[in-house]
């Protein structure tokens, strides 16, 4: 994406060296386990991952209202066709076509953090739920065919690794026409899941946000609960990030999303690296037969390397940590339990890796309200809106980066330790399976901070 | 598998040099000074030495894999998890490739490397070697367990079913003259068990 890529302006001369803030964001770290080993409950079994929960009616009968849903997914239709309506017929150019700005920073990256901070709002946005309830007239007719037995979420996960892909490797994410043109295909596939296997069917297995956004929402402080048919039933409020403690069936396919998760956002950070372009120019040496598929073919090499890493190292610390815990057999269920606690990472990167788009770029849709197509029109009085930069000093960028991530990982190692508590016999046993646990978020906190750090600071 | 660890590191270290080197580029030894070709030596070394015990152990892998690879499903030997070997030996590979990378470049007066050159040409060295090596991993710790589980099996089984015992039988009658062991001590002492004895 090039839109104002990491526009920080000047770098900022860190009045430390990089590694003096390395070391101790991983000092935090390893100060809140001993604090969370010390202070936290030493529960075991159902009763560690039990957390309080307060009824919201009126959330309840907020999100019953017909009316409520008809305007959240109407705003979600009318954001999707303005996608393809802007990015096919406005200004082949990323920087004034509204196409990018609501695709890659209010969707991609403020939908997601809100949805962290707030729960799963994709529910109410979501376009193509919202288009299918018009086409049917809300009576939700059976499926025509049933999902076979065991496929999980794979087709998410494939889908998602396709966006990422495109997102990243493919080099014309930035490109209105290619954005809507893929949007409408997305739709097309969408709608015939829906339609084939059913409305809710498809999407919880085969919609690669709806699956997203599942998993982000169950950070938020607002649950939810539905019956058989998809009508809400309950909402409630609870502390945010314990929605990740809930019971998850155990599977590879929800493993490896997450993983891709925490991948895609790494390997995003990556890419803005000296390594990367030492990496790509290297590699491209072995590639150039390809012509102008060789970057696409290198990132897309990294992608795949970065994501097979992720899960193989995740996958040696649970071992370790199963180890450390003396406990045998049921490697799934524990590696997918854990996976879980991983969100808050990915999230917390999400928010440090996107901060400059939403404080900074997220602004340059304003003007371009005024004259959405790029034809002279004066829409909206708003075409001479500036940008503003006063949440976006390089300095500002660095501390909110290392504030959220290590808060992310603090999260990370507090859910982790209550995730134990439940998985493993006695609370000794569970306190030694996280060391493993914690090693792994050291390694991770400093190295997202090293990606965050390259193209902000003169450290980097 | 503390072999395999160190042949596979050595080969992704090989692997990574390689790739780094670029296509059809040929061996250059690194520096200037006197024993500045060490580094590049070594890794060449190394990386084939690993190279040829891994191949060692993929002929002794596929000759195994050839006479259980055929049985059917049910009697096929237990196999560990690719994933759970092939996990193991990636981090075990990246964390040898880190301090090694790190001892040569302090070695050679060079800068260390930055976490994204090691994730990056770790994952790209080190990844294809370290899948390599768990699928030969997981092809012969299914042959051994599957060997031990015999003997296991074969030492578990009660000496009356065996043929040595029917030729002991026919020896001591020939034989009766011997003196009969007490009842327990069948396996400490010479002779033929209690229960032959004639009364």
């Amino acid at each position: 994406m090039n839109l104002y890529l990491h526009a920080f302006g000047p770098r900022y001369d860190l009045p430390i060296s990089l590694a003096l803030y390395l070391y101790a964001a991983a000092g935090v770290v390893v100060v809140s386990f001993v604090m969370v080993a010390i202070f936290a409950s030493d529960k075991t079994g159902e009763r560690a991952v039990h957390y309080p929960r307060l009824a919201a009616p009126f959330l309840l009968a907020v999100g019953r209202s017909p009316v409520f849903r008809a305007i959240t997914g109407g705003i979600g239709v009318l954001v999707l066709l303005a996608v393809v309506v802007t990015g096919l017929l406005g200004v082949q150019n990323a920087l004034q076509n509204p196409a990018s700005y609501l695709t890659w920073i209010y969707f991609w990256a403020g939908l997601v953090i809100l949805s962290g901070l707030v729960g799963n709002l994709w529910t109410l946005f979501n376009p193509w739920t919202a288009i299918y309830d018009l086409a049917t007239l809300g009576r939700r007719p059976g499926p025509r065919f049933r999902l076979p037995e065991g496929t999980g979420v794979w087709p998410a996960a494939v889908l998602y690794l396709l966006f990422v892909l495109f997102e990243l490797a493919s080099g014309v994410a930035s490109q209105p026409a290619v954005v809507a043109t893929l949007a409408i295909l997305y739709s097309v596939i969408t709608l015939t899941g829906m339609f084939l296997f059913g409305r809710d069917e498809w999407p919880q297995h085969g919609e690669a946000f709806t699956v997203l956004f599942s998993v982000i929402g169950r950070f938020g402080p607002v649950e939810t609960e539905r019956d058989d048919r998809g009508r809400l039933t309950g909402v409630w409020l609870r502390p945010w990030g314990t929605g990740l403690l809930q019971r998850q069936r155990a599977g590879w396919d929800w493993v490896v999303f997450v993983i891709l998760m925490l991948a895609s956002l790494a390997f995003d950070g990556i890419l803005a690296t000296p390594a990367w372009q030492s990496f790509d120019v290297t590699m491209g040496h072995w590639v150039q037969g390809l012509g102008t598929l060789a970057e696409p073919v290198t990132r897309t090499l990294g992608m795949v390397l970065l994501l097979a890493a992720f899960l193989l190292i995740f996958v040696a610390f649970v071992r370790l940590m199963l180890y450390f815990g003396g406990r045998r057999g049921e490697e799934l269920t524990v590696v997918t339990a854990f996976a879980l606690t991983l969100v808050p990472i990915a999230l917390v990167y999400n928010a440090a890796h996107n901060y400059s788009y939403l404080t900074y770029n997220a602004q340059s849709l304003i003007p371009l309200l005024a004259d959405p197509l790029g034809r002279g029109w004066h829409l909206l009085p708003t075409a001479a809106y500036q940008p503003s930069l006063a949440l976006n000093a390089a300095a500002t960028v660095w501390y909110m980066q290392i504030i959220l991530i290590v808060l992310g990982h603090v999260i990370a190692v507090y859910l982790a330790h209550l995730r134990a508590g439940e998985q493993f016999r006695t609370a000794q046993k569970a306190l030694l399976s996280q060391y493993p646990m914690l090693v792994l978020m050291v390694l991770y906190t400093m190295t997202s901070l090293w990606i965050l750090a390259q193209p902000t600071t003169k450290g980097g | 598998m503390g072999i395999v660890v160190l042949a596979a590191s050595q080969v992704g270290h090989l692997l990574t040099s390689e790739l780094r080197r670029g296509p059809g580029a040929a061996l250059v030894l690194d520096g200037t000074g006197v024993h500045a070709y060490a580094s590049t030596l070594a890794t060449l070394a190394l990386g084939i030495g690993g190279a040829a015990v891994l191949a060692a152990l993929l002929v002794v892998a596929a000759a195994r894999t050839l006479r259980t690879g055929f049985l059917a499903p049910a009697r096929r030997p237990a196999r560990r998890p690719l994933l759970d070997l092939a996990a193991a030996l990636f981090a075990v590979q990246l964390a040898v490739y880190l301090v090694q990378e790190t001892l040569e470049a302090a070695a050679g007066g060079a800068r260390p490397l930055s976490p994204g050159d090691l994730i990056l040409w770790g994952c790209a060295g080190q990844l294809p070697v370290a899948l390599l090596a768990a699928l030969l991993l997981r092809w012969l710790t299914a042959s051994v367990e599957a060997a031990v589980a015999e003997l296991v099996a074969a030492a578990g089984q009660p000496l009356a079913t065996g043929p040595a015992l029917c030729a002991t039988r026919t020896w001591t009658f020939a034989r009766p003259a011997l003196r009969c062991r007490p009842a327990g001590r069948q396996r400490s002492e010479r002779g033929p068990p209690t229960l032959l004895c004639p009364a």
